[in-house]
């Protein structure tokens, strides 16, 4: 969270760099664009202020031209002097055409140049005059006007103007100048800075891209490293369970070992008891009498009772220590070992039984055998008194949704029906409790162990098993198994 | 073969258990086969028996017996052990030791049989299946069984 703002922060500091060093830029455009501008109007001055001086000054020529070319005629009478006199007359008049057309930026220099232009013309008109009167060999008349100075005076007028036009335009020129090298030294300035500008500007943008670079790579390096500490701890909460599985099988080899052992144990001492119980009856026949012999009898009787409990007991324990892995199994193959099983049992009392197209299941194939055996054996045993048992065994696929998984879970339903002596409903549970019995030795065989070991079978495969009947009328058994054993098991475990 | 030139062979049993070797011996009587039945508690009885050592030195009372019969769980020396001392033994090996005891598993008849044993029998429940495995015994090894007569010593 800390990070954030800090890079939050930096990022605000890193805008606010950048935005000022663009506005330098901009300014620095904008001023640079005035310098231009400033230069070619400077230039632009300087070009005007050159032509009009020149052309002033070819005016003043032509004006001097013509004054020369005057006197000289007047003086000498030779046409020659004539021939630059009438160029510079006829130059004059464009020229000072050319000279109205131009323009000055300097004060007052346009009323001047006005005033030279009139000058201009009333010289020529002087020149004009005189040269007329000369050419009509009135030079008598000509020279006084000569004499007069009239002419002299007015030459002297724009020479003296001309030069005030002229000095005038060269100070503005100077000026002008002298701005165009200040320009200049300025538009070096601003470059410079531009450029400086432009350099911190990259410069910075370098540093924050290595900064951002730098980031990067720090960040990479702790995600690696929160990588590495979760794939290290998933390789200890594998090897913690490695571990506890192992254990788990370590103890479920342990209580085979000590059930089996345990079991054998107790067998030897009632094997003596039924082996001296079988002399003493052959034995002492005579003396023992009838009553003897009874209790003998008994007494064998309650050792080989204890015997069955013993195996019981075994067979009980070994649903867990000795299941298998669960493989593809064929109920009804499993259900015809049965029927060929208990064929004696089967054929003494008529029974029949009538089983559904059975599925094809993940499950440890012994142990169903065991299952449907107990179920079965059970149905033959308790039938009823005057009637053929008939055991039907049905099966149904059902969907239903598991609070505990979230989803749809799938069920192998199995049922297993007779029409035996059935019980009272409010057993229902009670006959799945080992050795628990219903009815005494005496009415019927077995220990009471049967219905607990489908149970716990049931119950390792991930299942259910439930018991509906009424006395006197049969009995249900509904099994149900999860087609995905996977999901509630561990493989083959329990 | 004929049945008159039945030689009693000495049977010598190992087994721990008093209340077993009781029986054995009514049901061998109760057979009525003739042979002699001696005893030994455990493996290191039973060796010293056959090689005439310690309270077994005076042949007469150890005579070298025709048949063993081989409990597996004694005390001191078990019937294993006891098995693989015998068929290592020159003189020794070639008595038949038949294994008589409690255990059905598998892993005990295997090796019993892969270290020399020439029966591997489960103790009868009953009495009379005692008697009928002595009977039986009896006929096999006495009357079937031809025994070298060297063994008679």
């Amino acid at each position: 969270m800390i990070k954030r703002k800090q890079q939050g922060k930096a990022n605000v500091v890193w805008a606010l760099f950048i935005s000022i060093v663009l506005c330098i830029i901009v300014g620095n455009a904008f001023l640079a664009i005035n310098t231009i501008q400033g230069l070619s109007r400077t230039q632009q001055s300087l070009d005007n202020t050159n032509m009009l001086s020149t052309a002033i000054e070819q005016l003043h020529l032509s004006v001097v031209q013509a004054e020369s070319g005057q006197r000289g005629y007047l003086l000498t009478q030779a046409d020659d002097y004539l021939v630059p006199y009438y160029d510079a007359i006829a130059q004059i008049e464009s020229q000072t055409n050319h000279v109205s057309d131009l323009h000055s930026e300097i004060d007052g220099q346009a009323q001047r140049i006005a005033q030279l232009l009139l000058l201009v013309e009333a010289k020529i008109v002087e020149l004009k005059k005189t040269v007329k009167l000369a050419l009509n060999d009135k030079e008598q008349r000509a020279l006084l006007i000569l004499n007069s100075h009239e002419g002299r005076d007015l030459y002297r007028e724009i020479r003296e103007r001309v030069n005030d036009i002229q000095e005038r335009e060269l100070l503005f020129k100077v000026s002008h100048f002298s701005k165009l090298a200040q320009i200049k030294k300025e538009a070096k300035i601003t470059f410079g800075i531009t450029a400086v500008t432009s350099a911190l500007l990259i410069l910075g943008m370098f540093l924050l891209a290595r900064l951002n670079l730098k980031n990067a790579a720090v960040y990479r390096a702790e995600l690696e490293m929160q990588n590495e500490t979760l794939a290290s701890k998933v390789t200890e909460r594998t090897q913690e369970l490695t571990l506890y599985s192992d254990e788990l099988s370590r103890s479920n080899r342990e209580l085979e070992e000590f059930a089996f052992v345990a079991s054998h144990d107790l067998q030897e001492p009632l094997r003596k008891i039924q082996a001296f119980s079988d002399r003493l009856e052959s034995m002492f026949k005579d003396e023992l009498g009838e009553k003897g012999t009874d209790y003998i009898a008994r007494m064998k009787n309650a050792a080989q009772r204890m015997s069955n409990l013993i195996n019981d007991l075994l067979e009980f324990s070994r649903v867990t220590t000795r299941g298998k892995d669960f493989t593809d199994t064929d109920l009804n193959s499993i259900l015809n070992d049965i029927k060929s099983d208990l064929e004696i049992a089967i054929n003494e009392c008529n029974a029949q039984i009538v089983t559904a197209n059975m599925p094809v299941i993940q499950a440890d194939p012994s142990q169903m055998h065991q299952l449907f055996l107990n179920l079965i054996s059970n149905a033959v045993k308790f039938r009823g008194p005057n009637v053929d048992p008939v055991i039907n065994i049905d099966f149904e696929r059902v969907s239903e949704f598991s609070e505990d998984h979230n989803s749809e879970i799938s069920w192998h339903v199995i049922t297993v029906r007779d029409n035996g002596i059935g019980f009272s409903d409010e057993y229902a549970d009670k006959i799945f409790v080992p050795f628990q019995r219903l009815h005494g030795r005496s009415q019927y065989k077995g220990t009471g162990i049967g219905l607990s070991v489908c149970r716990r079978i049931v119950e390792r495969h991930g299942g259910s098993i439930a018991a509906i009947s009424t006395l006197g009328e049969g009995a249900t058994f509904i099994i149900k198994l999860p087609v995905d054993a996977e999901l509630f098991t561990l493989k083959g475990e329990a | 073969m004929p049945l008159t030139t039945v030689k009693p062979i000495t049977i010598l049993m190992a087994d721990d258990d008093e209340d077993d070797r009781l029986l054995t011996q009514d049901a061998l009587a109760e057979s009525r086969v003739l042979n002699e039945l001696h005893f030994v508690e455990d493996g290191v009885e039973l060796l010293e028996y056959l090689e005439r050592k310690g309270k077994f030195e005076d042949k007469s009372i150890s005579p070298r017996p025709g048949l063993i019969l081989l409990d597996l769980n004694m005390p001191r020396m078990d019937g294993r052990e006891a098995l693989q001392a015998i068929k290592a033994h020159p003189n020794l090996k070639g008595i038949p030791v038949v294994i008589l005891t409690t255990s059905k598993q598998e892993e005990d008849m295997v090796k019993g049989y892969n270290l020399g044993a020439a029966s591997y029998i489960t103790k009868p429940v009953t009495f009379d299946g005692l008697v009928e495995l002595m009977k039986t015994l009896g006929k096999y090894w006495v009357e079937f069984v031809e025994l070298p007569s060297t063994f008679n010593d």
